[in-house]
């Protein structure tokens, strides 16, 4: 078992709330896509979680036990973390050996592997990396972990497409082979929202929506053509938002349709979890 | 509880073997050194060398100040506790005092084949009268490891407190401690004179150092004073002691 619960957990730096009275559950073996606008809390929401933040108040617990300074509660989860927290003249081959010490379970001989597919010289020095080859060291410590926890804050930051692409294949093969529970958080919600089951959103500092990806999904849809027309087939309607390209007009509307509502004129496609986001936290 | 204290520890102890064993390949360099000089004098004088322990110790107290930011920021890494951290930390410290207590013991005797010179326990306490050749020896292996000890403690209390300081902080104090302790000290002595109650307050402080250490046991509770007093200390502020951006 592997579950996480945060209740009404909230974190103050001095006069700002980082964190406003976040309740969730992570249940186990599930990808959470943790999003939100820069500054929303996302990093603080997983270090908190991870125990390098205390919140102000509030409760984090895995399984029921506090995670506050409790090793046992900690040894489940694996943080990936956008800072570099590894002395920058230790090699890549050195953190894993000690990644090893902590976490038992880690693969050895999977993170070569990794290494070897995402090209990553492990005799290198942390200083010697690119930001790139940063991100991609740390991909590789969290997906060989073993942990049932893991979190990846800005996974794919510095990533090219070729690697982006790799880490989402990677993940999705360790998680068919070994299931855990993976929260990814990241700006790139188009590529990620294939692989994310659930979505959970914080804007400024409060959780605004934790449901499933389908849910989210279905939830909403989007008509596009001439500006007028769309306005008029908008009204009484839920609009979540809408973009305007010149006479065009894409609306995005909260709730389902038939296709046989929709006027000649006009497309109905489904809107992607990027474009909900936008209008949600905008 | 502390389920992770054994890998934590292994960790500690692996990291800290580089600059012990770098540390000592210089000591062995200097009686190298001190070796050709000793070659070069021809006529049979010897080259003095005396404190090997010193440099020691204070390579164990600035590797106490280095290694708690490095030593955190792997905890968090790793998801280990503050708690677990702070205690794999001063068990590895006081295994490495240990083992240095006896390199420093032979770095003494390589020097005196061909120097001559004394350990600082010998010169300190050349007269005092120990009940028998056991007991000095215990006395001076708990002298040494503790002073190792207490200033590997008093340094990681030192990089304890510039991590919880911020930046104006930090300078305020790297400035203010040194220019009060030289500057501003003899300057408030100057100004309120030799029997004014600042300075004989300092000349007591001194006074009561110098009486302590004369003793080799209160050498060995003043540096078990300051071993407990820096652990409690930084303990207190590890404890809630947050990851910070750099």
């Amino acid at each position: 078992m592997s579950t996480i619960k945060l209740d009404n957990v909230t974190k103050c730096f001095g006069q700002t709330k980082a964190l406003d009275g976040v309740s969730v559950v992570f249940e186990e073996n599930k990808i959470y896509g943790l999003l939100g606008r820069n500054g929303a809390g996302k990093s603080t929401l997983l270090n908190v979680i991870s125990n390098r933040l205390f919140p102000t108040s509030g409760e984090v617990t895995i399984d029921g036990i506090r995670v506050f300074e409790n090793d046992y509660a900690l040894s489940k989860i694996f943080c990936m973390s956008d800072k570099n927290l590894y002395p920058d003249t230790m090699k890549v081959k050195e953190i894993f050996e000690i990644t090893k010490l902590y976490y038992p379970e880690f693969d050895m001989n999977y993170a070569q592997k990794l290494s070897h597919d995402f090209g990553l010289n492990i005799n290198k020095k942390i200083k010697g990396l690119s930001t790139g080859y940063n991100s991609i060291y740390k991909i590789i410590l969290a997906l060989s972990s073993g942990a049932p926890i893991v979190f990846f804050d800005e996974p794919v930051l510095g990533l090219d497409a070729n690697h982006r692409e790799l880490f989402y294949k990677a993940l999705i093969d360790k998680y068919s082979e070994k299931p855990a529970t993976y929260v990814i958080s990241t700006h790139l919600i188009e590529e990620a929202s294939d692989i994310i089951e659930r979505v959970v959103i914080l804007k400024e500092g409060k959780l605004i929506l934790d449901e499933d990806t389908e849910t989210v999904l279905a939830g909403g849809y989007a008509v596009s053509g001439p500006a007028t027309a769309v306005d008029e087939f908008c009204k009484g309607k839920e609009l979540l938002g809408q973009d305007v390209l010149g006479g065009l007009k894409t609306a995005y509307i909260k709730g389902k349709i038939r296709a046989e509502e929709l006027p000649e004129n006009l497309e109905l496609s489904k809107p992607d979890l990027q474009k909900l986001f936008i209008q949600l936290t905008n | 509880m502390l389920t992770r204290l054994t890998p934590a520890f292994k960790m500690h102890f692996k990291s800290t073997a580089k600059s012990v064993i770098v540390f000592y390949i210089v000591m062995l360099a200097m009686f190298l050194l001190d070796l050709i000089v000793s070659l070069v004098l021809s006529d049979g004088q010897k080259s003095e060398v005396s404190g090997t322990e010193v440099i020691s110790a204070i390579f164990f107290w600035v590797l106490g100040i280095t290694c708690f930011k490095m030593n955190l920021k792997m905890a968090f890494a790793n998801c280990v506790s503050r708690k677990t951290e702070f205690i794999s930390t001063m068990l590895s410290s006081a295994v490495y005092a240990f083992i240095m207590v006896f390199l420093n013991a032979g770095i003494a005797f390589l020097f005196s084949t061909i120097s001559t010179t004394d350990f600082v326990f010998d010169q300190m306490y050349a007269n005092y009268a120990f009940a028998n050749g056991f007991i000095k020896f215990l006395t001076w292996f708990l002298y040494e490891f503790l002073s190792l000890l207490s200033l590997f403690a008093a340094g990681y209390f030192i990089g304890a407190l510039y991590y919880r300081m911020n930046k104006g902080l930090k300078i305020t104090v790297s400035v203010g401690v040194p220019a009060i302790l030289l500057i501003g000290m003899p300057i408030a002595a100057g100004i309120f004179g030799p029997d004014s109650l600042f300075v004989k307050a300092i000349i007591s402080c001194m006074d009561f150092l110098t009486r302590t250490i004369a003793n080799p046991y209160g050498a060995i509770l003043l540096s078990l004073c300051v071993l407990a007093i820096c652990g409690v200390f930084t303990f207190l502020l590890i404890r809630k002691a947050p990851i910070k951006e750099q």
